[in-house]
């Protein structure tokens, strides 16, 4: 019974358009909770992720009369939010431009002082959750855009204006860190014991 | 373990996005690749472990604000004066809503019209779509008036429910139209 997501998102995306403003809400509900956690842990503060949340979406309904689907609406909407929290991060006086410049997937050497596969255990969640929202932002936001708002690699880096090569090389060094953060809690664990 | 093809391709695979020649190259290669196999199993339980991070909401006064605005900005209703004949008939629910959809499948079999009028309604059943969903958002939205408790599995379900069947009713429509339609340019 189940129907393709985006499709429904076209469906009342042009719903709205054509005068259902109740349309809106499905969009609304169903992008509410991936879109703010992303703000959230893109900004680390829950007044500010709510204040880009907001302009976030007063920018959609400007805009929804006009769009015309040349996006997919979640890409579409992940990208007008992504916007909004690089200001707004610019705004707080961050260094991003060398951040986001390197990390390409060149760069990238087998095994990257990393082990090789690692077992994530239930008790890591509450770490790794510390753990992502201390990544370099570049890399957070590609993980997270993947991860809770279903956005393709390749709409990524369309929203991030690089290649698709440097958003699969993020998503590698945002891996390999959650993974060093995790090694290194089991390394102080297991000293412990002993 | 690890190999340069799943940099370039495993994410890739696992979100979907290879498409034909190199989804077939890289399909192969994993099968004997056990480097891939590792790192690809790894990746899954990842992206598993991520997409179970906890996920936030706004304040709820968030969620009215926008709402609010989505409304006052949204542009006038469009209505095809077909529909307002049906608007009566839809409001009785679910069964009167199939009957509608029937009625309509009915009323414009193909048949009946030339080949520019079919071309006409094909544009136009696309509106007509728009405008069913609309109808069973009203009901919907009138129930959930009465329910407060926006949560209800049982409007969810019945919202499931109604679209599907206009989903299905307007495919067959469409199916059949086409079919009409290039009958028509065969002869
Ligand atoms: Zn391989």
């Amino acid at each position: 019974m189940k129907r393709d997501i985006n499709q429904n998102d076209a469906i009342w995306v042009r719903s709205y358009q054509k005068g259902s403003d109740k349309a809106f809400n499905k969009l609304y509900d169903r992008y509410e909770r991936p879109l703010f956690s992303y703000l959230l842990k893109m900004l680390n503060n829950k007044q500010i992720a709510e204040d880009v949340f907001q302009q976030t979406w007063m920018k959609v309904i400007k805009a929804l009369p006009e769009y015309r689907e040349q996006q997919r609406f979640g890409s579409w909407l992940f990208g007008i939010a992504h916007h909004a929290a690089i200001d707004q991060i610019r705004k707080t006086g961050k260094q991003l431009v060398d951040e986001f410049a390197s990390e390409t997937l060149d760069e990238i050497d087998a095994g990257a002082e990393t082990p090789d596969t690692i077992l994530i255990k239930d008790e890591d969640s509450a770490r790794l959750y510390e753990a992502v929202e201390q990544l370099p932002v570049a890399q957070r936001s590609v993980i997270l855009m993947r991860l809770h708002g279903e956005i393709s690699f390749k709409e990524i880096a369309d929203i991030e204006k690089c290649s698709i090569n440097t958003v699969l090389g993020r998503m590698h060094y945002a891996i390999a860190n959650l993974k060093k953060v995790l090694v290194t809690d089991t390394q102080k664990r297991s000293s412990y014991v002993l | 373990m690890f190999c340069k093809e799943f940099n370039e391709n495993g994410w890739l695979y696992l979100s979907d996005e290879l498409d034909g020649e190199s989804g077939k190259y890289f399909e192969e290669h994993i099968q004997h690749c056990t480097a891939c196999q590792a790192q690809l199993a790894e990746a899954r339980q990842w992206s598993n472990v991520i997409d179970k991070l906890p996920l936030h909401r706004p304040s709820g006064t968030i969620r009215k604000s926008i709402l609010r605005e989505a409304k006052a900005s949204c542009p006038p209703k469009e209505h095809t004066g077909f529909f307002r004949k049906w608007q009566y008939s839809l409001s009785f629910g679910l069964p009167g809503l199939a009957a509608a959809a029937l009625l309509l499948l009915i009323l414009i079999k193909p048949w009946n019209h030339s080949d520019t009028q079919v071309v006409d309604i094909l544009m136009w059943d696309d509106s007509v779509a728009i405008e069913m969903i609309d109808l069973s958002l009203a009901i919907i939205t009138m129930e959930k008036d009465y329910n407060e408790n926006y949560e209800n599995d049982d409007v969810d379900f019945l919202e499931e429910t109604t679209l599907s069947v206009f989903h299905d009713e307007l495919s067959d429509l469409r199916t059949e139209l086409e079919n009409y339609n290039s009958m028509a340019e065969s002869i």
